[in-house]
């Protein structure tokens, strides 16, 4: 039944996404989506609903970079498996781990309004946000093999993840013909959650011993898994199971109560300086989840060292090592000491901030110049933007632009809208590769991105209302003289 | 139309500036050849006396005990203990007699008769018992009918109950059989030069009623006689005289080269009288088998192996019960005897003859006996682990295939250098040097573990009374260069000879106590320098 559920939320996810909108909507005002990117932009509908099951949105981010993998020495190419590799030169981007940052939404209702002040919208979301982090550890062992006075880091291996309900109500006024301002404040419910924070986690090789020591947890709130303690305190991995999921369960994980309860607030300003420039800004996800049900955190701290089997030479016909490394396992955990808690735990959302300015020279065609930058735990990335949005015609719209991570790598940015009546089709995606390369392995070639490998994709369908202008004016003026 | 096909083209153009191929990469070599650097642990190992006495033996299971005294010192003892029990030191010759006696009848006339028959209790002459109070004894009479009408009386005047012998009559006529229980009764024997006796007397008194010439046959035994105490003398007898063996296990489980020179064991013989009665023991006949040959070597016993125990009084018996034996013991050592020499001979027994004789020096004060009273006499035989190791040499073949079990033959050729690393702390009192032969099938020396005689265990520091104060710390690396690596990949050796010498400081003039507490601590571990070269 926990699978037919999984498999539920995960359909859900694939077809109504809303989550991470792509950097490309932000200029694109006849998409009513835009406003996710900054709650004080009101899109060009009086109304719009957001058709559920027709909306797809998938981002993957990662500071992974194919090129850093293949590297030049005196003409000759080298992967990581040659020891003519420098690590050295990933390992200062791999120092906080090697991540992966999936992120998806699931839109289950969404529309908006143009009241007679301002712009109302509501949102009904399941979203999922996770931050996925291999140890640099790795790479050091890669590089350097486990050489006597090796210390790798674990601690920065991570598991940040999470499952949310999301019900937001925003609301964007034009407070002056310049100035609109905008919020959205957004209630959240927790369905499951899990999240690693090791403060350390060393490994140490020797000859004399090897070297563990940990201090950290694990904690989770996943529905009805359960875990118990030994006699002696500490954590009874053998007992961890999950009960069978019962219809109230289900009903728990599809609908928000009041358990896991957090909040999160999106806020922005437009201001207009004249009729060709524009500067923005907005503050998004801004806000954090508390667990507090369903809860099963583990807490090590301690260290264990290894100083070879324990050997009685007169016995040392007899040696089971079987049991001796059953021995071993048991002395790690004596020393690890692994309790079980129910402490309650948050989890940030991970914020964006995004401040952009628009030149629009012709009424059909704004550049725009954007930032984006996402904190997340420990680090931050950060995305510069520059854009074309074009509005031809009423429609159909058109934008492209080129985008800078500051990681290093130039991408393309891409999309269009198509309105057919009140019928919206939209399409937006970033990092679209603007480099590539061959890749040519002992005869055996492919054309590869040559610098990123993340995908930030948006298509959806959506009811549009009053697209040709708004309510006190029009909304283009100038589509006849186009 | 003409905007829209300027606009189109800037973003096309756009589009195609930013857009670029890249010089390609082109990987000709996607060998694996990273390092393979790894140093780890392998075992921590600990060693104690047992594991050195082991090292001796083929055997895995050992019955020999090994004890420590108060001090931790570690010692072998043998112990065979003798009793001489009561029965042994005093010999009650029972009642066992039948007697006939002619009896003329005549029908109508009295019968008055009178008949005394001697029972002697002594079973040798020099025995004398003055006294017994008796715990438990049954007398057992039996007498054949006459053809006279009357009564017999039977009286033993030397068994008394509160003062009045014993007595006991029948009708003649029917003759008697009767069981008479002893028990308190006090036995004051009558004696003569020879013995102590009693008289039984036996009286007719009657009138016949046939004519007839008959026999009158009277039977007596008093059987089960248990003394609650006698006194008197008992005599000069040889109260034991028993061949003993004591097997000396450790020898033969465990083959002490002779480069093992071990000092220091006596052999004791220890008495302890808890009767009235004085002895002299004696081990005669001392002699060694040896495990090696089964060869006898006497030993010499430069003193007398007499010892004489006294006897207790009565009095102190009375007051302190069997607590303060009478106790005396005679060692057997290297001063007074050849106790190195048989030591160093695998000795896998001792043999001898124990006498013990009774009242040696003859009637001195009055000996007593109770049914608990005992002689007790132990041979003890007391081995310290105090030796001396000088160059004793071990030659041992492992089989160890190198190849298969260091580095996969296959794999050596990724391996620039492997250490395996030895630390020992040795807290025995000699020091072990090696050297080891890598070997092909046909005993071929491929490589040797070091260059020369290595030295794996170092001495430790000691007090003025040659004890281990602290243990002697060396670390030690055997190195397999690729040079060696690839010896002994292409030599392909399949056994290890370990050639190793032992030896204590100062061989062989200083001995060294083994004590509980020594032991050796080892750590092995291995490190790896190499890269992996993939196919």
């Amino acid at each position: 039944m926990r699978k037919h559920i999984i498999t539920i939320l995960a359909g859900l996810m694939a077809f109504t996404a809303s989550a991470q909108q792509p950097l490309s909507l932000y200029y694109v005002d006849n998409v009513p989506q835009t406003s996710a990117l900054n709650p004080a932009r009101q899109p060009r509908a009086n109304g719009y609903f957001a058709i559920p099951g027709a909306n797809v949105s998938f981002m993957l981010e990662s500071n992974i970079m194919l090129k850093e993998f293949f590297q030049e020495k005196n003409g000759i190419w080298y992967t990581p498996m040659n020891h003519e590799f420098d690590y050295s030169k990933i390992l200062r981007r791999f120092r906080n781990g090697a991540r992966v940052r999936p992120e998806v939404g699931v839109s289950l209702l969404n529309f908006g309004w143009r009241g007679s002040k301002g712009y109302w919208t509501v949102g009904v979301n399941e979203r999922v946000q996770s931050n996925i982090a291999l140890p640099s550890a790795i790479f050091n062992m890669l590089d350097n093999g486990l050489a006597p006075g090796t210390t790798l880091n674990f601690a920065n291996m991570r598991v940040n993840a999470k499952v949310f309900h999301e019900i937001s109500v925003g609301y964007s006024r034009e407070l002056t013909e310049q100035l609109a301002m905008g919020w959205r404040v957004k209630y959240l419910s927790g369905i499951g959650a899990i999240k690693t924070d090791f403060k350390k986690f060393d490994l140490t090789t020797g000859r004399d011993k090897w070297t563990l020591e940990a201090k950290g947890g694990i904690y989770t709130s996943i529905p009805n898994l359960k875990m118990q303690e030994k006699e002696n305190g500490l954590v009874n991995f053998d007992s961890t199971s999950f009960d069978e999921l019962k219809t109230k369960d289900i009903v728990n994980v599809l609908i928000p109560f009041m358990h896991n309860p957090g909040a999160a607030i999106d806020f922005g300003f437009n201001y207009t300086i004249d009729e060709n420039f524009s500067f923005s800004a907005s503050v998004t996800d801004l806000g954090f989840i508390a667990w507090t049900n369903e809860l099963n955190s583990i807490n090590v701290n301690g260290g264990y060292q290894f100083e070879g089997l324990e050997i009685n030479v007169s016995d040392a016909k007899n040696i089971d090592y079987g049991e001796a490394f059953d021995n071993i396992i048991d002395s790690i955990e004596a020393r690890m000491s692994p309790t079980l808690s129910k402490d309650v735990f948050a989890t940030a959302l991970n914020p964006n901030i995004y401040i952009g300015a628009a030149y629009t020279p012709i009424h059909f065609l704004t550049i725009g110049l954007l930032s984006k930058t996402t904190i997340l735990n420990k680090t931050a990335t950060q995305d510069f933007d520059l854009s074309l949005n074009l509005n031809p015609y009423k429609c159909f719209s058109l934008m492209t632009g080129l985008d800078y991570n500051v990681k290093g790598h130039l991408s393309a940015n891409f999309g269009w809208s198509l309105n057919l009546s009140f019928l919206q089709l939209y399409m937006m995606t970033d990092y679209v590769p603007v480099a590539y390369r061959k890749v040519n392995i002992e005869g055996d070639g492919t054309v590869l991105p040559n610098n990123t490998g993340d995908v930030n994709i948006s298509v959806g369908l959506n009811l549009i209302f009053g697209a040709k202008g708004y309510r006190d004016r029009p909304m283009i003026n100038a589509y006849s003289d186009f | 139309m003409k905007k829209i096909r300027t606009i189109s083209l800037l973003i096309a153009g756009a589009l195609t500036m930013a857009a670029c191929m890249k010089d390609e990469i082109k990987v000709e070599d996607t060998t694996y050849n990273r390092s393979l650097n790894f140093a780890a642990p392998i075992f921590t190992a600990t060693a104690d006396y047992t594991t050195i006495l082991n090292s001796l033996s083929d055997k895995s299971q050992h019955e020999s005990i090994i004890y420590a005294d108060d001090e931790g010192r570690l010692y072998l003892e043998y112990t065979t203990k003798y009793h001489v029990k009561w029965n042994s030191i005093l010999n009650i010759d029972t009642y066992n007699n039948q007697y006939v006696t002619p009896v003329l009848t005549k029908a109508g006339t009295a019968v008055n008769q009178k008949f005394e028959f001697r029972h002697k209790l002594n079973s040798d002459n020099t025995t004398r018992i003055d006294s017994m109070i008796i715990s438990s004894a049954t007398l057992k009479l039996e007498a054949s009918a006459l053809p006279i009408s009357g009564t017999a009386i039977m009286t033993l005047d030397e068994l008394t109950i509160n003062g009045k012998g014993l007595s006991t009559s029948w009708e003649l006529s029917e003759g008697m059989k009767q069981n008479i229980d002893l028990s308190g009764y006090l036995l004051k024997p009558k004696h003569s030069s020879d013995s102590s006796y009693t008289n039984c007397k036996i009286r007719f008194v009657g009138e016949g009623t046939a004519n007839a010439m008959n026999e009158f046959n009277f039977k007596v035994e008093m059987s089960d006689v248990i003394p609650q105490v006698a006194f008197g003398f008992f005599g000069q007898n040889e109260v034991f005289n028993e061949a003993g063996i004591q097997h000396m296990g450790f020898f033969s489980e465990y083959r002490v080269p002779r480069t093992i020179k071990m000092k220091g064991m006596h052999i004791n013989l220890n008495v302890e009288n808890h009767t009235g009665t004085a002895f002299n023991l004696q081990m005669a006949d001392m002699r060694i088998v040896c495990a090696d040959n089964n060869e006898t070597i006497p030993v010499h016993f430069l003193d007398s192996n007499n010892i004489y125990v006294n006897q207790i009084s009565y009095k102190d018996f009375l007051a302190d019960g069997l607590s303060k034996p009478k106790s005396n013991q005679y060692m057997l050592d290297s001063t007074n005897s050849n106790a190195d020499e048989i030591l160093n001979s695998s000795p896998l027994d001792f043999e001898y003859t124990l006498k013990i004789e009774s009242n040696p020096q003859g009637e001195v004060q009055e000996n007593f006996i109770t049914p608990e009273t005992q002689l007790d006499a132990t041979v003890d035989i007391f081995i310290p682990f105090y030796f001396s190791v000088y160059d004793l040499n071990r030659c041992d073949t492992f089989n160890f295939n190198f190849n298969d079990l260091i580095l996969d033959s296959d794999n050596s050729k990724y391996v620039d250098k492997l250490i395996i690393a030895m630390k020992f702390s040795n807290g025995f009192p000699f020091s072990f040097v090696t050297q080891g032969y890598l070997v092909d099938e046909n005993y071929n020396v491929v490589d040797s573990l070091f260059t020369g005689q290595e030295k794996l265990w170092k001495m430790p520091e000691f007090d003025s009374n040659l004890r281990v104060t602290k243990r002697g710390d060396l670390e030690t690396d055997i190195v397999f260069d690729s040079a060696k690596i690839e010896r002994c990949s292409k030599g392909n050796p399949i056994y290890l000879i370990l050639n190793t010498t032992v030896s204590t400081q100062d061989m062989p003039d200083k001995y060294f106590m083994l004590y509980e507490n020594y032991g050796l601590d080892m750590r092995l571990a291995i490190e790896l320098v190499g890269k992996y070269k993939s196919e």
